[in-house]
């Protein structure tokens, strides 16, 4: 595989759109996913040569992408503790489907909100599980964290989140 | 921690349309494409540096090829600072020229092609320092000294520590305050001054090349001049030497402040204190914006003071050399003086010269003398 030509636009064109819909589940409503899925693609065709198994092509992007998704997040937090930004209302009506019962539609907002409160690595595992359905040995791998560690920042991510669900909206 | 039922299958962003993505593509592309060229300029400026330093790190540690150095004066006539890797330091005067032949971690030679250097030589015992002005070499250990060059003629003086002065076999130690000469007869040609018509030739100590009886061979003196009492001859700020000479000058009846300098010198070191006097004073006098100048004015006014017990005379010449030096060593040895030769007729002008000497060089070589030098 090499990085130039047509089979690298084939790649992008074949990999493009779904990375994009896995990008904007995670970020929930961040407007950021565009931007996120562009550099995880320039990111990746960069160190190309490091992929060793081709057919894990799409689980490597998306590692890529976490790990462009915890960059942004740092920085809007760093940001946001220094003045220089702030928080975006989120937008979520265009993201949840028509047909989800009321009870989903209030845990995505729960869980959306929390994205942007919890530290970095909190907020993505408990996106990866209770969004992508992800298991935790999937979650480790993803996010390049031992098994243990991500125990621990799921079972802290999920006491905020039970909090919030028992503070009355 | 139960596995919960994913959200994922309620949550569906927006389908991204195939001309977004091909935009999205272009705008990929050309990213790739200048990270590329970025890295490829990062890696090309990292190897060149690596390069660089390694040629550095090669250069200092082996011998640099003759010529690799080379300093010329400044345009304002102040001494120019040439700091060298080891820590040693060289002080060129104006229309001078030194170059470094050899910096390694055993070997520094500097040759003088011509002029006046002021050497100030860190102590390294392992490290040889040697100053080469003609066939004439300075062999250091940790001093300070100053070698001029003119022509064949070379003067080593030292202020500090001690040197070995190489000509052919002949060695000479040099400690504090003695200096060591070798001039050409032929350009030593004794300068008219106008008290008396002619100086007399004088014999020189070592003869190291035998006089020949042709008039025109150059004939080598070579002496060794010891400490002289009083303060250290001020061999920093001390005027240096002309440019070049031509090997064979066209002859020419009109005196030059090089020629009645050189002249007054070789007076003062034969003992002819009034001779050296008029020489002096007539370099300070008829060429006052010379480099010699500063130099000849002091140089009178220690003669005065010291040889000729005569205050006032040598309160006027070290007047004279502070208003000429610009060198901050001349301007503080003069003011020493100074404040001498006034304790002995005008208390006064002692106490307002001590005063601006203590208060121009509050940690000076000179400050338990001035100090006491005013009577009460």
């Amino acid at each position: 595989m090499k990085g130039d030509g047509a089979a690298t636009e084939q790649l992008f064109l074949a990999c493009a759109a779904d990375l994009t819909r896995w990008v904007s589940r995670v970020v929930l409503g961040s407007d950021d996913a565009q931007d996120i899925v562009q550099d995880t693609f320039v990111s990746a065709f960069t160190q190309l040569r490091a992929l060793k198994q081709p057919e894990s092509f799409r689980g490597w992007l998306r590692t890529i992408a976490l790990t462009q998704i915890r960059r942004r997040f740092r920085k809007q937090r760093l940001l946001r503790r220094l003045g220089f930004a702030h928080a975006e209302p989120v937008e979520l009506e265009t993201l949840i489907s028509d047909d989800a019962p009321p009870e989903v539609v209030t845990e995505v907002r729960q869980v959306a909100a929390l994205l942007r409160q919890l530290p970095t690595d909190e907020a993505l595992a408990l996106v990866l599980r209770r969004v992508e359905g992800y298991r935790l040995e999937e979650i480790a791998e993803q996010l390049d964290l031992s098994l243990a560690t991500v125990k621990r920042r799921l079972a802290a991510a999920e006491s905020h989140f039970a909090a919030l669900r028992e503070t009355p909206s | 921690m139960s596995p919960q039922r994913p959200l994922a299958e309620f949550v569906k962003p927006p389908e991204v349309s195939s001309a977004a993505l091909h935009l999205e593509w272009h705008e990929v592309r050309r990213r790739v494409r200048r990270r590329r060229q970025v890295r490829a300029t990062v890696l090309v400026v990292a190897v060149l540096a690596v390069v660089g330093l390694a040629s550095q790190l090669f250069l200092f540690r082996t011998p640099v090829e003759p010529f690799a150095w080379r300093a010329t004066e400044s345009a304002e006539g102040e001494p120019r600072l040439l700091q060298l890797a080891e820590g040693s330091e060289v002080k060129l005067s104006i229309d001078s020229v030194a170059q470094l032949v050899e910096q390694t971690d055993d070997t520094v030679e500097v040759r003088l092609e011509r002029g006046r250097a002021f050497f100030d030589v860190v102590r390294k015992p392992s490290r040889r320092f040697v100053v080469k002005a003609d066939d004439v070499e300075v062999r250091v250990v940790g001093t300070q000294f100053t070698v001029i060059r003119n022509g064949r003629d070379v003067d080593v003086q030292v202020s500090r520590g001690i040197v070995e002065v190489r000509e052919g076999d002949q060695v000479k130690r040099l400690t504090k305050g003695e200096s060591w000469s070798r001039h050409e007869a032929i350009t030593l040609a004794p300068a008219p001054l106008p008290p008396e018509p002619a100086v007399e030739e004088p014999a020189p100590v070592v003869t190291t090349e035998p006089k020949s009886p042709q008039p025109k061979r150059p004939v080598k003196t070579t002496r060794v001049r010891e400490a002289e009492p009083g303060p250290a001859a001020p061999v920093v700020s001390a005027p240096a030497p002309p440019p070049p000479q031509d090997p064979q000058p066209a002859p020419s009846n009109e005196p030059t402040p090089a020629d009645t300098f050189a002249a007054a010198m070789r007076a003062r070191s034969e003992g002819h204190a009034k001779e050296a006097i008029r020489g002096f004073q007539q370099v300070t006098e008829r060429w006052p914006s010379s480099a010699f100048a500063p130099m000849s004015a002091f140089e009178w006014g220690r003669l005065a003071l010291d040889t000729q017990d005569d205050p006032r005379q040598a309160a006027r010449a070290f007047e004279r050399t502070l208003e000429l030096a610009t060198a901050s060593s001349l301007i503080e040895d003069a003011l020493a003086r100074l404040t001498e030769a006034y304790a002995r007729y005008d208390v006064g002008s002692c106490r307002r010269v001590q005063s601006e000497y203590l208060r121009r060089f509050p940690g000076g070589p000179h400050v338990r003398g001035v100090t006491k030098a005013c009577p009460p």
